[in-house]
């Protein structure tokens, strides 16, 4: 049996990791869609996207559990 | 003697031989969830950048393109879900011992020659599809990207960006992938949006939301090589058919807890190979609607997909290449080792790498990959049907089942001629008479089945093994 006593600090870190994570996802969609739109340029949406790639990276081991 | 058993198992865990002669056990049993993330994963690759655009090289309509991959899509998922998960759940055993069960271990040699060589091809598709990635960050004319009409490398600055990510992605399996399936399985939720992400770019810049109107090519190629409906469908059905007709994913599925667990690559298929590759088709749509390029020459994934998403969509044609070509690199080594066990897994593996290597510097391949996938089921879905022969119809039709295992044969000619036959067969189709590559797969596993029935039956009853006394 998996008996997972997570410390607060883990679940804390692991909170960020959720919400940068998302965030980083929500990079990666949401300015694409607003090109589209013709809302946003296609120089800032290059760069947000970048940003949020790097993000998701740095975020994704905290959050997501691989065996 | 519960204890001794205990213990064995134990022991053959910590060697990590993953049950590789024997039923998977309860306690190693998966729920769904696992299979669900593996499989969108998996199926959201590299190559997805290229087959989107090789549909519109071919001439692919908009029908063909939303009903006919949803129907291919939905028939390989039923496949998975009753045929290879019912065999995998009830033998729980990977391909090559149940193979090995019926054929013989030295027929096993052979399969593993076949699959290893077929998986170093795809992976060299993959080292192919990154490299016209990383040329984006050299300045322009640095390397020549090629078009879907080249088929050998096109200068030294090519062969040299492909020996390079070969030579990391060689080195990375030699040291054991598990690292880069980590990044896989963290990459694929993002690398999935960066696929609808460039959808929706391209889209804004070709003024449109009207699918339909966009995917229907405005005249038909003009070297006359059309995909039809019933080809799209099939194409879709059978690009993977040497994991589910073939059975390659009884290796995998063999750990689920329920059959139900056979619905999982359905992540696979509706993401990957229906949103990815629609969003993939659409940006040589635009690229042929504004630029003129000739869509029979194509563009290469790399500088379409910067153009429409910048470094995050090359960062994600390099991780989405790496993270396939990876595993795919691993397997061949192993499917090698098989053939010669003596070899140790990291020399197996540099093989596999350096043949990857060759066939990822020559783009033949990955421009084309619709024949080449076709190819590889054609090739390995036969052996699929030889053991869904011996789980469901053998005893109905009187023919023992796991015959080398039990008549303790090396080698079954049985099995060698009616998987060879069909092959033989659709591969001269296919090369004389053009017949487009996946429609051979069901026709080839079919008589397959059919040959192996008749040739059990003749032998009487019981497949005679050439190696049993």
């Amino acid at each position: 049996m998996n008996h997972d006593h997570a410390s607060p600090e883990t679940s804390g870190r692991k909170a960020v990791a959720r919400f940068l994570g998302l965030a980083a996802l929500a990079g990666t969609i949401v300015p694409p869609a607003l090109t589209m739109t013709g809302l946003l340029a296609d120089g800032p949406m290059q760069k947000i996207m970048l940003a949020s790639a790097v993000a998701w990276f740095v975020a994704a081991p905290f959050w997501m559990d691989v065996d | 003697m519960t204890d001794l058993v205990h213990e064995i198992e134990d022991l053959e865990e910590s060697a990590g031989s993953e049950y590789e002669r024997r039923r998977v056990p309860e306690k190693a049993l998966r729920g769904p969830a696992a299979f669900w993330g593996m499989y969108a994963g998996e199926h959201t690759a590299g190559t997805e950048f290229m087959i989107g655009p090789l549909f519109v090289a071919w001439g692919a309509d908009a029908a063909s393109l939303i009903f006919g991959l949803l129907i291919g899509n939905l028939l390989a998922v039923l496949t998975w879900r009753y045929l290879t998960t019912v065999i995998a759940c009830s033998e729980r055993l990977t391909l090559y011992y149940k193979l090995e069960r019926i054929a013989g271990p030295w027929l096993v040699k052979l399969y593993n020659l076949a699959n290893g060589l077929l998986f170093c091809f795809l992976a060299g598709a993959m080292i192919t599809v990154s490299a016209t990635a990383v040329g984006q960050f050299f300045p322009p004319g640095t390397v020549t990207m090629p078009t879907f009409a080249d088929t050998m490398p096109t200068g030294p600055a090519w062969i040299i960006s492909c020996v390079a990510i070969g030579a990391v992605m060689t080195l990375v399996a030699m040291l054991g992938y598990g690292v880069v399936a980590k990044v896989g399985h963290y990459a694929a939720p993002w690398m999935f949006l960066v696929f609808v992400a460039c959808g929706l770019v391209t889209l804004g810049r070709l003024g449109s939301y009207d699918l339909w109107e966009l995917l229907t090519p405005a005249a038909e190629p003009a070297d006359g090589k059309k995909i039809s409906f019933l080809g799209v469908v099939c194409f879709s059905w059978f690009c993977n058919a040497a994991m589910h007709l073939g059975m390659s994913d009884l290796s995998v599925l063999r750990f689920a807890r329920k059959p139900a667990a056979g619905w999982a690559p359905a992540a696979g298929m509706f993401l990957g190979h229906y949103v990815a590759w629609i969003c993939a088709a659409l940006l040589l749509i635009y690229w042929v609607r504004v630029h003129g390029v000739d869509p029979a020459q194509g563009k290469d994934p790399g500088t379409m997909v910067n153009d429409a998403v910048g470094w995050a969509g090359l960062l994600c044609v390099v991780i989405a290449g790496w993270t396939t070509a990876n595993p795919t690199m691993y397997r061949a080594g192993l499917a090698f080792q098989g053939m010669i066990p003596a070899m140790p897994r990291k020399a197996a593996t540099l093989l596999a790498g350096a043949v990857c290597i060759a066939a990822g510097i020559f783009p033949a391949f990955a421009m084309n990959l619709l024949s080449f996938v076709g190819l590889y089921g054609t090739v390995l879905a036969p052996v699929g049907a030889i053991i869904i022969v011996d789980h469901f119809l053998a005893d109905t039709v009187g023919i023992l089942r796991d015959p080398a295992a039990q008549t303790g044969g090396g080698f079954n000619w049985i099995v060698l001629v009616s998987w060879l036959v069909p092959v033989a067969v659709a591969l001269w189709l296919y090369q004389e008479r053009g017949v487009f590559a996946s429609y051979l797969p069901l026709p080839a596993a079919v008589a397959c089945g059919l040959l192996y029935i008749v040739l059990s039956k003749v032998a009487g009853g019981k497949p005679q093994p050439a190696g049993a006394p």
